[in-house]
């Protein structure tokens, strides 16, 4: 009985633009060649923990806010996506309007929730533990707790002498590449960039010199979450989600972003090639069942030598 | 913290409310209910030893689920290997779960305070990884059985009732034990760190060894606590020590409140029966609990009995509030007088 | 037909995952059980002695929770009374429950493999500790000799050359570390080269590099083992890499395979737990998932789980009938010589450990998307260390 593959919500789509490799054994598997696919598999991994890093990095380091559902915001970002994309409208404007609602979201939280903690990090900490139960069940209410994916956006797979990349993976580590360097510039280059980080060292002073740090402090929440919007709807290209996997995934997350240096975006972005690059070969290469260690005792060892992280950072939101 | 009243007078609620709990099986409880009570109890043994961590210095442990199953995998590895029963095992398994916290405590007291947050988490994480590769000595992620039972003067506990009333009586010891530390001079240079750190450490105070001494201090109970649960459930394993039960613990304190003494108990309480109480459909039920505990967080951010008590005080005690605040006024001016 | 003292009631307890992380597989056990209880009941209840008795099912939610499992058992097993409890799937909960239900005689029925640790003819000889415990999967060297053997069966004539070498991906979680090293000495025992087995974090989604490292090994069958949900997350994957000429899917049923319109241009070849649901060779299978759906259960991933305890419930009832009494002794004993006519198997019988034996399906998915499944008895003995 032929049954042709679906491409419904839910279903994975796998096609393929050549056809199977005629090579012998030895030739399709050199070393070198593996060599080179775990190097890319490092950096997709990369492209992703980056991501969520850069979002974190910028709100817990320059407005003060612990917001541990990320991860959260980052499912959110992949539900929508989903129904987007079931909803017949096509990947590229499901992204748009993941971005969108994930930012409305943090805007939203921020003026209504966390704004109201920023004396007390802690509680903003303890806050977003609560948020985390409720986006996940909110959205198992809504659906249910099993795996949600979309068809492919680019189906097509890269094969280039035995090393094969899936189009989608490179869209992803092309994207990510965009708009972290986007962001640094906003961030770094700017004339409000500069004024946040001022606003961080010495609050009281900053808002004498007549920087608006409330707005400011909504803005890179704002910012941060349409990142962790963006971030869910390339995810949800690459792999399925459940509403639990934001929570595996925040964890490393805010690890690259202390080992990098809170607020400092290029500390995230090699904090995170890094760390995508040594769970890639840890796995890759026989340790595999410490995979997820490495993010852990990697940041517990550059916070003992360099609290501030590789790069230099903030030292976090102050306590008032 | 408001140290005019004697320092007794603090204990008396708590006091009370024990009291009260030891009632309890008289009142014919179901053992579904004596099971979750007795669950909830030894939360609460561990949380005594959070609020002495957070309550007094200001410093909020997210491993100390870690620190439990140190003690826990102690007390099952000493029955295992060395025959050493329940009674030894809880000042061993808090000794044990002691040293990890000073294993923890000295890298990660290095950085501050938010920092110190995740970095427990990770060492909470790392504990949990290393358990499930730890191949047959550690059981790997099956985990461990305990084939000790607890014996009481030779006669071992078989009923839930018996149980529940060691778990009660060393919630009763951790409430006594946080009320000494925290009204000995041990607390009170906590507290002074916690006020004002550059000022304790130019008073010459050792900073960084008080820090850890209270994190030590956390592990012990939290230690105590992993024995108490390895013998109830007699079966454990890694996920129950995970990232998700810190995270508990560290809600329960916040909820309840840390630096009442009434706190840990209310709060290890109302989190362990709240699902049990809201039966509704899970999800649900889920819902409304996160969406609780982000009320209470927010509106009483020194945790639900304090906020009680400010109610109550709001409500009744405007009186002597007005009496206390006068005399304080005209202390007060006094040495303002004296200049 | 009038019953005379029909309002005698059985009762029989569930604990099992009805909500949170392991719903998926949790909320199987009522659904089977509660069907094999309707239909005891409606072919008139179970008769014991002289007195013919109403079965109810009592369940109860366990959260995936240990606390909850712990709190639920306990109000069985006191509160409740119940004659046997079946649960649960999270094989940590039913190792704690036992503890419960062991020492206050309560029979129970859990399918996890994983208690082969505590199961030995030692241990549940009268007045021993696990007395009366009951494992209600094969042992675990059957199941994987019988995956095995079916595999390798089905994927040599799709693939098209022998098949020597094999790499096992798994879970690193204690079930799958257990299964994991009954099946490659299964493998092993059938003749494969084994060069390595990859464990990755349960909560891994990118498996790109486990595969990549599978990859260099040239294996000519991969198999997943465990779990379902990421086995399911790493198959594109693997596919998109090109990892091996064929592949096997521990626990996917090929209804899944179906559902998800899932599709590759390699051989796959799956196994059911411990039958398909989505297409079976067995009729049987067939007629019991038919009115399991049509009870109302979800077709999930972990479906055919729920038959690990409904022939159960059947043969604890014939077994109350032959012993002529609800005493836990006598109806050990009785379950013990019983040999039950059940879906999973003609002829089910526990053994000197209190492990039942029987076949396993499996299936495989030709590339044009041809799916065949067979029924695979399983080795009589453990293969040679």
């Amino acid at each position: 009985m032929h049954l042709p593959p679906a491409p419904c919500a839910g279903g994975t789509f796998i096609q393929k633009t050549d056809g199977p490799p005629v090579r012998s054994a030895q030739q399709r598997n050199r070393a070198v060649d593996i060599l080179i696919q775990q190097i890319l598999n490092g950096l997709s991994i990369a492209s992703v923990i980056t991501l969520i890093a850069v979002g974190v990095t910028l709100i817990f380091g320059l407005t003060g806010i612990i917001n541990f559902a990320h991860g959260e915001f980052l499912m959110v970002g992949s539900i929508v996506t989903w129904l987007a994309v079931r909803g017949e409208l096509g990947f590229p404007l499901a992204l748009m309007i993941a971005v969108l609602a994930v930012g409305l979201m943090g805007f939203v939280l921020e003026r209504g929730l966390f704004r109201f903690t920023l004396t007390r990090p802690t509680n903003g900490f303890i806050v977003s533990l609560g948020l985390i139960v409720v986006l996940q069940h909110i959205v198992i209410f809504f659906y249910d707790p099993n795996q949600k994916s979309i068809p492919r956006p680019l189906p097509g797979i890269w094969d280039v002498g035995g090393v094969r990349i899936a189009s989608v993976r490179v869209m992803v580590i092309l994207v990510t590449i965009a708009v972290v360097a986007l962001t640094f510039a906003m961030v770094t280059r700017s004339r409000y960039g500069r004024a946040l980080r001022a606003a961080v060292d010495d609050r009281d002073t900053a808002a004498l010199m007549g920087i608006p740090v409330r707005r400011y402090i909504t803005g890179v929440f704002v910012l941060g979450s349409a990142l962790a919007g963006l971030g869910g709807a390339l995810l949800i290209a690459l792999f399925p989600i459940t509403p639990f996997t934001g929570g595996t995934m925040v964890m490393k997350g805010f690890a690259v972003a202390l080992i990098g240096g809170l607020g400092n975006l290029t500390g995230a972005v090699v904090a995170g090639l890094i760390l995508g690059i040594v769970e890639g070969f840890s796995a890759g290469y026989g340790f595999s069942a410490w995979t997820d260690a490495y993010s852990f005792a990697l940041m517990i060892l550059v916070l003992l030598f360099k609290p501030n992280g590789l790069f230099g950072g903030t030292s976090g939101p102050k306590m008032a | 913290m408001n140290n005019t009243l004697s320092p007794f007078r603090s204990l008396v609620p708590a006091l009370v409310a024990l009291a009260l709990l030891a009632l309890v099986p008289a009142l014919g409880p179901s053992n579904r209910l004596l099971s979750l009570a007795i669950s909830a109890g030894i939360n609460v043994v561990a949380l005594y030893g959070l609020s002495v961590l957070f309550g007094q210095t200001g410093i909020l442990s997210m491993g100390h689920a870690a620190l439990v199953g140190v003690g826990a995998y102690a007390a099952a590895l000493l029955a295992r290997d060395t025959g050493v029963g329940f009674w030894l095992a809880l000042p061993l398994g808090g000794i044990f779960a002691g040293i990890a916290a000073v294993v923890i405590g000295v890298p990660s007291l290095r950085v501050s305070g938010h920092h110190f947050v995740i970095m427990t988490f990770a060492f909470g994480q790392l504990l949990t990884i290393v358990l499930t590769n730890g191949g047959d000595y550690t059981g790997a992620a099956t985990g461990l059985d305990l084939q000790l039972p607890v014996s009481v003067f030779g006669t071992p506990v078989d009923d839930l009732m018996p149980y529940y009333y060691i778990v009660l009586a060393f919630v009763a010891l951790s409430a006594v034990a946080s009320w000494a530390i925290i009204n000995s001079p041990y607390g009170r240079t906590l507290r002074a760190i916690r006020e004002n750190e550059k000022l304790s450490a130019s008073l010459g105070i050792n900073i960084g060894r008080h820090k850890i001494g209270a994190f030590v201090v956390s592990g012990v109970f939290a230690g105590v606590s992993g024995v108490l649960l390895a013998y109830f459930l007699r079966h454990i394993s890694p996920g129950q020590f995970a990232s998700f039960p810190s995270i508990y613990l560290a809600l329960m304190v916040m909820i309840g409140g840390a630096r009442l003494l009434l706190g840990p108990l209310a709060g290890g309480i109302l989190v362990s029966f709240l699902p049990e109480v809201l039966n509704l459909d899970p999800v649900e039920s889920r819902i409304l609990y996160g969406v609780c505990l982000i009320a209470v967080i927010l509106v009483l951010p020194n945790g639900l009995i304090a906020g009680l008590l400010e109610g109550w005080q709001k409500l009744f005690g405007n009186a002597a509030q007005k009496r206390a605040d006068n005399a304080s006024a005209n202390a007060k001016h006094a040495p303002e007088a004296g200049r | 037909m009038q019953m005379a003292a029909a309002e005698d009631t059985i009762k029989i307890g569930v604990v099992a995952a009805e909500s949170g992380a392991f719903v998926s597989a949790g909320h199987t056990l009522p659904a089977g059980v509660g069907l094999a209880v309707k239909e005891i009941n409606d072919a008139g209840g179970v008769k014991v002695g002289d007195k013919t008795y109403k079965v109810e099912m009592v369940k109860r939610d366990d959260r995936t929770d240990i606390s909850t499992a712990i709190a639920a058992t306990q109000e069985l097993v006191r509160d409740e009374k119940v004659s046997a409890i079946f649960g649960s799937e999270t094989h940590d909960f039913t190792l704690a429950m036992t503890k419960i239900t062991q020492p206050a005689k309560v029979i129970q029925f859990a399918g996890n493999s994983t208690l082969a640790k505590i199961l030995n003819p030692q241990s549940i000889a009268p007045g021993a500790e696990n007395h009366y415990l009951f494992q209600s999967e094969p042992q675990e060297f059957q199941r994987s000799g019988s995956t095995a053997r079916g595999v390798l069966s089905l994927l040599t004539p799709l693939v098209g050359h022998p098949l020597k070498k094999s790499v096992v991906i798994v879970g690193n979680d204690a079930t799958g570390q257990f299964l994991t090293s009954y099946y490659v000495k299964a493998l092993k025992a059938e003749g494969q080269e084994v060069p390595e087995v990859i464990s990755y974090p349960p909560d891994t989604t990118d498996f790109s590099p486990f595969l990549t490292r599978a990859k260099s090994l040239n294996p000519d069958v991969v198999h997943f083992w465990y779990n379902g949900d990421s086995t399911l997350t790493a198959l594109p994957q693997a596919l998109e890499l090109g990892v091996a000429p064929s592949y096997f899917l521990f626990g996917v049923d090929p209804g899944i395979w179906k559902e998800r319109g899932l599709s590759a241009d390699v051989p796959v070849a799956m196994s059911c737990v411990p039958i398909c649901w989505g297409e079976s060779s067995n009729a049987n299978a067939k007629t019991y998932f038919k009115a399991y759906f049509a009870a109302g259960a979800p077709k999930g991933v972990t479906s055919s789980v729920s038959l690990l305890y409904y022939d159960y419930v059947h043969m604890l009832a014939e077994a109350w009938t032959k012993a002529g009494s609800l005493d836990p002794d006598k109806t050990v004993a009785a379950l013990e010589s019983l040999h039950h006519k059940g879906v999973v198997s003609d002829d089910l019988s526990f053994n000197k450990s209190h492990q039942v034996t029987h076949a396993t399906e499996v299936c495989a998915a030709a590339p044009g998307g041809d799916i065949s499944c067979a029924m695979q008895q399983p080795p009589a003995e453990a293969p040679a260390e």
